[in-house]
C-alpha cells in the first residue's frame, strides 16, 4: 500500500515545493483558489481511480495466470462461467463513471463561475499591453488626468477586484502570474478581460506565457499585492512627475537622457522626454527590476544594461549607448533619483 | 554491345554531373540565403565617419565631375536589418512627415526623385546631419546601426535593395504595395525645393 502511495506524496511534495509566489498551488487570489481547489480535486479523485485501475489490471493478470494453471479444457463460448456478473460489473462500473465524469463537470462549471469576467462599478481598470519583450501599464480613471503608466510592475490592493484590459500592438503574448490566475492571451487586435481579486498581500512574479520571440524567456513582470492604504500611497506617488535634478551630475545626468538615444523611446514626466516606444521611466528607481525582470534594479545592473544591452537581451528593442564612463556615471546618478 | 556500356557509364556520369550541379546550386542558394536572413542584434554597419565625409553637399566641383564610390550598406543585404529599419521608420515617425514613402510635408521616398542624392551614404547623411526645410538632425538620437537600418529600408522602398530583402508585409492597413513588390526606380537627382513651395 505505502508503494503505491509513495509516488503520489512525492508528486505532491514536488508540487507544493514550487516557490510560494509563482506556484498554481500556491494561490493568492479568488480566482486562484477555485482554479487551485479545483486541480486539487482532479488529482485527487483521478488520482485514486489511477491506482484502482492498475491494482485491477495488476490482480487479473496474476489472477489468470493461476486459473490457467488449474484449467485444461477450453469452455464452449456460450457457456462462459460468470459471464452475466461481468457485464453486471461493466454496467455498474460505467455509470459510475458517468457519474464521477458528470460530478468533476459540475465542479468545473463552479470554477468557471468564479472565473467568468464579472461587472463591478468598484474595480480598479488596468490596460497591459504586451510589447517585444516587456509588459506596458496603464492605470485607467475617470479623470483623464490622474491616468498614468508604469511598466513591468503591478501594484494592486488587496480585496478590491482588478480588471485587466490585456492588449498587444506586436505578436500574441500571455500573461500568466499562476498564484493570482490562470493564463490570458494577448492577442494583437483583440482586447481581451482579465478580472482578479488579490486575497493575500506580496510579490508574485508572472511570465509571458506564449512563445513570442527571441527575448520570450525574459519577459517577466511582477504584481505586488499590498493593503488599500499601502496602494493609495503608491498610487499618489506613482502619479507625480519625477523630481526634478539637484546635483550638478544629475543635472548634467538629465542632459545626457535628453540628448541621447534614450529620449527617442523613454518617458520621464515633467521632462520633454514623452515617447512610448519603450518603458516609462518616470519612476524607474522604485522599480525592483529592469529589463521586464531579467536583472535586479542595481546601478551596476543598469549601467550594464545601459551600455551592453545586446549581451544581456540579445535581440531586445534596447541599443546599446557607447557613452563614455563620467557621462555614464551622471546618467546613473540622475537615473536613481527618479524614485 | 560493347558501345553500349560506355556510352551508358557517359550517360550516368552526365547524370551524377547533373545532380552534382543541382546540389551545388541548391548549397549556394541556401548559403547566401543563410546571410540573408541572419540576425545580428548589435554592429555589422558600415564605417560612418567615412561614408559622411565622402558626400558632398553640392554638385558643382572644380574641373568636372570625379567619379563617386558609394558606400556598401551591409544591412541592404540582410531582411532582418531591413525589417527593423522599418519598424524604426514608423517608431521614430519619419511617417508623420514622409508618410508611408509617398511623402506628405516631406518628400516622398518611394519615388526617382532625390533632392539629395539617393546612395546609401547620400540617405545617411540626410538623416543624421538634417537638411533645409525642415529634415531634423538626428544625430545623437540614433545609433549608427539603427540609421544604417534605416537607410537600408528607405532605400527598399523605391526597390533599391534585392526583392528577397525587403519587407514583404506591413503591420498596418496600407494603400501602396508591400516594399518587395514595389517596381525598381532610377534615381535622378531633383531640383531643391524653392523657399514656400512644398517639398515633392
Amino acid at each position: 500500500m505505502m508503494r503505491c502511495i509513495s509516488p503520489f506524496l512525492l508528486a505532491a511534495l514536488l508540487v507544493s515545493g514550487c516557490a510560494s509566489n509563482h506556484s498554481a498551488v500556491a494561490p493568492a487570489s479568488r480566482e486562484a483558489h477555485a482554479i487551485s481547489s479545483l486541480w486539487w480535486q482532479f488529482f485527487w479523485v483521478l488520482g485514486i481511480i489511477y491506482i484502482l485501475v492498475v491494482a485491477t489490471v495488476l490482480i487479473c493478470r496474476f489472477k489468470s495466470r493461476r486459473d490457467r494453471a488449474n484449467i485444461n479444457l477450453p469452455q464452449p463460448a456460450d457457456s462462459i462461467p460468470g459471464e452475466s456478473k461481468t457485464h453486471r460489473v461493466i454496467a455498474i462500473l460505467t455509470g459510475v463513471s458517468v457519474v464521477i465524469l458528470l460530478g468533476l463537470l459540475v465542479d468545473d462549471l463552479f470554477a468557471s463561475r468564479v472565473l467568468a469576467p464579472k461587472n463591478d462599478p468598484g474595480a480598479l481598470n488596468l490596460t497591459v499591453t504586451g510589447h517585444q519583450w516587456w509588459w506596458e501599464i496603464e492605470y485607467g480613471d475617470q479623470d483623464p488626468s490622474k491616468v498614468f503608466q508604469t511598466a513591468n510592475e503591478i501594484h494592486i490592493p488587496v480585496g478590491r477586484t482588478i480588471s485587466f484590459t490585456l492588449r498587444s500592438p506586436d505578436v500574441i503574448h500571455s500573461l500568466w502570474v499562476p498564484s493570482l490566475h490562470g493564463k490570458k492571451d494577448l492577442v494583437p487586435g483583440h482586447p481581451a478581460t482579465l478580472v482578479l481579486r488579490a486575497e493575500k498581500p506580496g510579490i508574485y512574479w508572472g511570465q509571458c506565457a506564449e512563445f513570442c520571440g527571441a527575448q520570450h524567456a525574459n519577459m517577466g513582470l511582477l504584481i505586488k499585492a499590498e493593503s488599500a492604504s499601502d496602494f493609495a500611497v503608491w498610487e499618489d506617488a506613482a502619479r507625480k512627475s519625477a523630481v526634478a535634478p539637484m546635483t550638478d551630475q544629475q543635472k548634467h545626468g538629465q542632459q545626457i537622457f535628453l540628448n541621447s538615444t534614450c529620449v527617442m523611446c523613454h518617458a520621464v514626466s515633467g521632462t520633454i522626454a514623452g515617447s512610448h516606444n519603450g518603458p516609462e521611466l518616470t519612476h524607474l528607481a522604485s522599480r525592483q527590476t529592469i529589463a521586464a525582470g531579467t536583472l535586479p534594479n542595481t546601478r551596476e545592473n543598469l549601467a550594464l544594461w545601459i551600455q551592453e544591452p545586446q549581451l544581456v537581451k540579445p535581440g531586445a528593442r534596447m541599443p546599446g549607448t557607447g557613452l563614455q564612463p563620467n557621462d555614464l556615471a551622471d546618467l546613473l546618478d540622475y537615473l536613481q533619483t527618479l524614485k | 554491345m560493347f558501345s553500349l556500356y560506355p556510352k551508358s557509364l557517359h550517360r550516368s556520369r552526365v547524370r551524377m554531373g547533373g545532380r552534382w550541379c543541382v546540389v551545388a546550386v541548391a548549397t549556394t542558394m541556401l548559403l547566401c540565403g543563410c546571410t540573408r536572413e541572419k540576425r545580428k542584434f548589435s554592429g555589422g554597419e558600415p564605417n560612418s565617419n567615412a561614408a559622411v565625409s565622402s558626400v558632398r553637399l553640392i554638385d558643382l566641383q572644380p574641373g568636372g565631375a570625379q567619379p563617386v564610390s558609394h558606400v556598401d550598406n551591409p544591412f541592404e543585404h540582410n531582411a532582418y536589418a531591413t525589417s527593423e529599419g522599418k519598424r524604426l521608420y514608423s517608431s521614430y515617425n519619419c511617417a508623420s512627415c514622409h508618410a508611408h514613402g509617398g511623402g506628405d510635408i516631406g518628400p516622398a521616398l518611394m519615388d526617382d526623385k532625390w533632392i539629395y542624392g539617393a546612395s546609401p551614404e547620400n540617405i545617411y547623411a540626410s538623416i543624421m546631419e538634417g537638411r533645409p526645410n525642415g529634415m531634423p538632425s538626428f544625430r545623437g538620437h540614433l545609433t549608427e546601426d539603427q540609421a544604417w537600418k534605416i537607410v537600408a529600408y528607405v532605400r527598399s522602398m523605391s526597390a533599391q535593395v534585392p526583392q528577397g530583402v525587403a519587407p514583404n508585409r506591413s503591420d498596418e492597413m496600407k494603400s501602396s504595395p508591400a516594399e518587395n513588390s514595389k517596381k525598381k526606380e532610377n534615381p535622378a537627382p531633383a531640383a531643391p525645393p524653392t523657399s514656400g513651395e512644398q517639398p515633392q
